[in-house]
């Protein structure tokens, strides 16, 4: 990919506390109950009136916009994408059970209107008054890498000078018990978050260098050497694999990384939720902020059959 | 005027409808505006959300969208409207 692309600001609503900071995160044991979202004030960002008929995945998106916005002094970005891998789920499961029980008359509004996976990218939009461009990406495993992908041909085409990219995923006790029942992430706590990124085209104040992309459902071995030969590096050259595994077993799911190689895993942070990679791009992000000593982060996903790499750059190394 | 309705019963149910979590019935004055800046604040999905109400409690279907208008003035309106029709 030409030109460059860089993480301006990042932040996280997840199972740790309310916009925890890198350096003092919790670790959650493997096979963990559900972990739920620790929320900010809602108060402190969304007006009363308009958060009454927003359900937790549309409120955790606005609160971590606007505080990833101020983190780097930004009032309305240029455009905003969406990842999510179900959306806003709660609200659909409301008003699927209230299309039952009514026996499909007097269905409320609300519920069906925000149901719909562009909500959350939506009512950012409304909140912040950002007119730009808008959009939302919901590819399962693959929802922040897409999102991630687009922001990035966006700012390489020079069509906007910033991007807000924002990743969500919500637990609802229905899609609880469908994960469990069956087996779906393999042990792993089930758990929710939600993450923001503002994406520019300048270095100066910015946490990293996002260096590529990719998503892959082909054997992880030969895509991570030929996405590093691709932008003519090696495994030599990248400091240290971020993994999507548990702290306990790094590789369990990337044995093919050099046993020489330094890796280390964000799941016992967050637990696993469709967009938990966003997690990992955001505890990535403020590695490379505070550590001058990784010069390039691999980071590597796994979520059922598909893996994605994104490749990041330290700034104080060049 | 013969008007009975028992308007705390009807600003019970708009608060259940429409969420209206930091709002009492005894803080809904009868003749304040229901949309607008000078009273509720409320929108057209509300207002959807109003004719469900409506239907749901009352069985009154408000068949006619432009009748909606001078229905949803105010919880006085709404009341009367509800009590001439049901």
């Amino acid at each position: 990919m030409k030109g460059r692309v860089y993480i301006t600001s990042s932040a996280a609503i997840s199972a740790q506390e309310p916009f925890a900071e890198y350096k003092r995160l919790e670790a959650f044991p493997f096979r963990a109950e559900k972990l739920m979202c620790k929320d900010p004030d809602f108060r402190s960002f969304i007006d009363p009136m308009a958060a009454r008929r927003m359900s937790s995945i549309v409120k955790r998106g606005i609160a971590v916009s606007k505080h990833v916005l101020e983190g780097c002094g930004l009032a309305v970005p240029d455009a905003i994408i969406t990842g999510t891998g179900n959306g806003c789920v709660a609200d659909t499961e409301v008003f699927l059970s209230k299309m039952i029980s009514e026996g499909e008359q007097m269905l409320n509004p609300s519920k069906f209107i925000s149901s719909t996976p562009n909500t959350i990218g939506s009512q950012i939009a409304i909140a912040l008054g950002c007119k730009g461009f808008n959009s939302t990406h919901v590819n399962d495993r693959f929802a922040l890498e897409g999102a991630l992908l687009e922001a990035m041909l966006l700012l390489e085409k020079g069509a906007v000078g910033n991007v807000l990219l924002c990743a969500a995923d919500q637990m609802t006790d229905v899609l609880y018990n469908l994960v469990n029942r069956r087996w779906l992430w393999e042990g792993y706590p089930v758990s929710e978050g939600s993450m923001a990124f503002v994406l520019g085209r300048t270095s100066e104040d910015a946490l990293c260098e996002i260096e590529d992309v990719l998503m892959t459902r082909s054997n992880p071995s030969w895509e991570a050497d030929r996405f590093l030969s691709g932008k003519g590096l090696s495994w030599n050259d990248i400091d240290l694999a971020v993994t999507s595994d548990f702290s306990a077993c790094p590789r369990e799911h990337f044995a093919f990384i050099p046993e020489n190689k330094t890796v280390k895993t964000y799941k016992q942070y967050c637990g696993e939720f469709f967009t938990a990679s966003a997690f990992g791009l955001w505890y990535c992000s403020q590695m490379l902020k505070e550590d001058t000593a990784v010069r390039r982060i691999l980071l590597m996903g796994k979520n059922g059959g598909a893996y994605s790499f994104i490749l990041l750059k330290n700034l104080c190394t060049n | 005027m013969h008007f009975m309705m028992d308007t705390l019963k009807l600003k019970t149910q708009i608060i259940e409808a429409l969420n209206l979590e930091e709002l009492k019935p005894e803080d809904i004055n009868d003749e304040a505006p229901l949309f607008g800046p000078d009273g509720l604040g409320l929108d057209s999905i509300d207002a959807l959300e109003l004719i469900v109400l409506m239907e749901k409690n009352y069985g009154i279907k408000l068949s006619d969208p432009a009748k909606a208008k001078s229905v949803f003035v105010n919880v006085s309106t709404m009341a009367r409207f509800i009590e001439e029709n049901k």
